[in-house]
């Protein structure tokens, strides 16, 4: 029965109407392949974020940025009040090295409160903890914060989010300060790590 | 009562040839609106969900939040208009029995046209939403197509979503042979399994709560499984349980009725008016299916189809020959015997469409004294003339037969609710059963709609493709 109705013209037939599909899928799948680079997830190792004031500690290990919004994903900090700074956290492009004076003042006194979970409900992203400096009359006066998460997602809401913390912390000078819109999680575990470093700020 | 009852000789196995019609197919009290109500509840949960935890509040929280929350509403409803479309073609039993499959592929069109709209928004909304916080539009494009965990495949998926819904618009649809159209459909279940995960990595609402999480994948797992599982399994099925011919008649010039028979017709439950999924397993032809009327009560001696040749698509029933397996999906539809209830038939027929006319004369009472109106190009074309003439004397029906060209009824809509009228005695008190081309279909339904018959009255397959 089957031989005399596949003709030359039929015999192709369902190669030719299956191939847009296969075409589409295997398309699909390549670039896929191709695309999909998500940035190293554990992008750990502590990612500091410090320093609004300007301070002059040349505290290791910590990157330290000026009070402006970092340009995010291509993070290179712009270092406007740099003593020193380690290899970025996110892709592990090296960032400027500029040294900067030191404002004698602040940081005669330093205070690290207490490593903070950053949790939204159920969900723990990461770390943060906030180390305090105060001025020689007892004044909170410089900020930095080491954080560690584990997403992309996450560092970036990171780079946003802390030096507009740090810049209203160093303006309020206590922990009571406004939460960033969309970091409400970040905010929260900044101000609790803030207290705890103020409530244990040496005499 | 006989106390000697124990000497009956045992039943005898039922012959093929002896005839009784195969069982009815089950009934159901699931109603179209009630399909409506569940669909609407789940969107109706979602997206007080969504309010619940945070959306709502954000959406009057600034730009940046708005869009935001624009985009987490917006993906929401694409993935469940997605599981919708999904469920819908799954031809699940009790959905067909409620609302036909016709209905249910056109329900399905809708969910995806409409999946594909809300897509569309979903981007629009989620890249504005994240760019602040990623560095301007470049940046969120290209986070958003590989340099976030799993967006390189869900963006490869909505394409994959898009390119579909696309191809699916009718005028785009028709331009293309209707297996190419299929194959490339079916690539929708890749898409749609692709772009889920970003759902969780992403979707703040499901991230941050665990139960919401849990509901949300379990039942699109669930959804998804069922949907996979119940369409294919049908196929496999019914390509396992073949039916063979068993006889083909000509009937016309270009009509041909086919028997198809065998053991595995017992298997089936179907009745007079539905209609049949074929697929015949021969070289070259096993990748098609078409749909076809039953023209006879189905019985244990088979399911007797009228096929017409209109060229490539039903040109493989020419080659259908005794002897031959044909896969069978189905019976499937609603419009059997039970809609009439205790009214009048009324039925309008053209071309090819007398096949379900045929059959439901069959079932219908000796009094139900129904008028049957065909139209074709000539007497001679119309198949199964002298059976539907037979069978509605037989019930105290008349047949009127309207031939002869279009144009040469200058101008005359046999159709308009003044011929109608005319023509059929107690015309607003009957049930009318419509099948044939759709442009007769509709002219049909417009011309009974404005003689008085009512909606619920009027009764026809929709045309789904």
């Amino acid at each position: 029965m089957s031989s005399d109705n596949s003709s030359p013209m039929s015999r192709f037939a369902l190669a030719r109407r299956l191939a847009p599909a296969l075409a589409l899928t295997s398309a699909g799948m390549a670039l896929i392949n191709v695309l999909d680079r998500p940035a190293d997830l554990s992008a750990s190792g502590s990612a500091g974020v410090a320093d609004v004031g300007g301070s002059a500690d040349s505290g290791a290990g910590q990157m330290v940025t000026g009070a402006t919004v970092p340009a995010p994903t291509t993070t290179t900090f712009t270092a406007t009040t740099v003593v020193t700074s380690t290899v970025p956290p996110v892709n592990g492009a090296p960032s400027a090295t500029t040294p900067a004076p030191a404002p004698a003042a602040c940081g005669a006194k330093k205070s690290t409160g207490s490593t903070t979970d950053i949790v939204d409900r159920n969900r723990v992203f990461g770390t943060l903890v906030v180390t305090a400096k105060f001025a020689s009359n007892g004044e909170l006066c410089g900020v930095a914060v080491n954080f560690d998460v584990w997403d992309r997602k996450s560092v970036q809401i990171e780079q946003y989010a802390l030096p507009k913390l740090n810049a209203r912390a160093k303006k309020a000078k206590s922990a009571n300060i406004q939460a960033v819109s969309g970091a409400t999680a970040v905010s929260r575990a900044y101000a609790a790590s803030l207290q705890a470093a103020i409530d244990a700020k040496p005499l | 009562m006989n106390s000697t009852s124990f000497s009956l000789p045992a039943a005898p196995v039922a012959k093929l040839e002896q005839r009784r019609p195969l069982a009815r197919p089950s009934s159901t009290n699931l109603k179209a609106n009630d399909l409506v109500i569940v669909i609407v509840a789940i969107f109706a949960i979602v997206t007080a969900a969504w309010a619940m935890t945070g959306g709502w509040n954000q959406l009057s929280n600034g730009w940046s939040h708005a869009w935001r929350a624009a985009a987490s509403l917006t993906g929401l409803y694409t993935s469940l208009f997605g599981m919708v479309g999904l469920t819908l073609s799954a031809r699940l039993k009790t959905m067909e029995r409620a609302i036909g499959l016709d209905r249910l592929l056109i329900w399905h069109r809708i969910a995806g046209d409409t999946m594909g709209l809300l897509l569309a928004v979903h981007i629009f909304t989620a890249i504005p939403a994240e760019m602040p916080v990623r560095g301007g539009f470049i940046n969120t494009v290209l986070d958003f197509t590989g340099r976030e965990p799993y967006m390189a495949l869900t963006a490869i998926g909505s394409a994959l979503v898009a390119v579909v819904v696309v191809l699916s618009l009718k005028d785009i649809r028709n331009k293309v042979s209707y297996e190419t159209w299929y194959f490339v459909h079916l690539t929708v279940y890749f898409g749609l399994a692709a772009s889920f995960s970003h759902q969780i990595t992403l979707g703040s609402m499901l991230s941050n709560d665990r139960y919401v999480r849990l509901v949300w994948v379990g039942s699109s797992v669930a959804i998804f499984a069922t949907a996979l599982f119940g369409r294919w399994w049908k196929v496999f099925g019914s390509v396992a349980r073949p039916l063979h011919v068993r006889a083909v008649n000509k009937e016309t010039d270009d009509t041909v009725s086919v028997l198809l028979g065998g053991r595995n017709v017992l298997r089936l439950r179907g009745d007079a008016g539905q209609f049949v999924m074929i697929r015949s397993l021969v070289r070259g032809q096993w990748w098609k299916t078409n749909p076809y009327s039953l023209s006879a009560v189905p019985t244990t001696a088979g399911l007797r189809v009228t096929i017409k040749d209109r060229g490539d698509a039903s040109s493989a029933t020419r080659h259908l020959r005794v002897g031959d397996r044909v896969a069978v999906e189905g019976p499937y539809g609603v419009t059997t015997p039970e809609i009439f209830g205790d009214k009048r038939p009324l039925f309008i027929a053209g071309g090819v469409g007398v096949t379900p006319v045929c059959a439901l004369l069959q079932r219908l009472p000796s009094d139900s004294r129904p008028t049957v109106l065909l139209r074709a190009r000539h007497e001679n074309e119309v198949a199964h003339l002298a059976e539907i003439r037979a069978l509605a004397a037989r019930c105290g029906g008349e047949v009127f037969v309207l031939s002869g060209r279009t144009a040469a009824l200058k101008g005359k809509d046999p159709f308009s609710a003044k011929s109608l009228s005319r023509a059929v005695p107690e015309l607003s008190s009957r049930v009318a059963l419509v099948c044939g081309p759709t442009a007769l279909m509709f002219a049909a339904r417009k011309g009974l709609r404005e003689a008085g018959v009512s909606k619920d009255d009027i009764h026809m397959e929709m045309p789904w493709w």
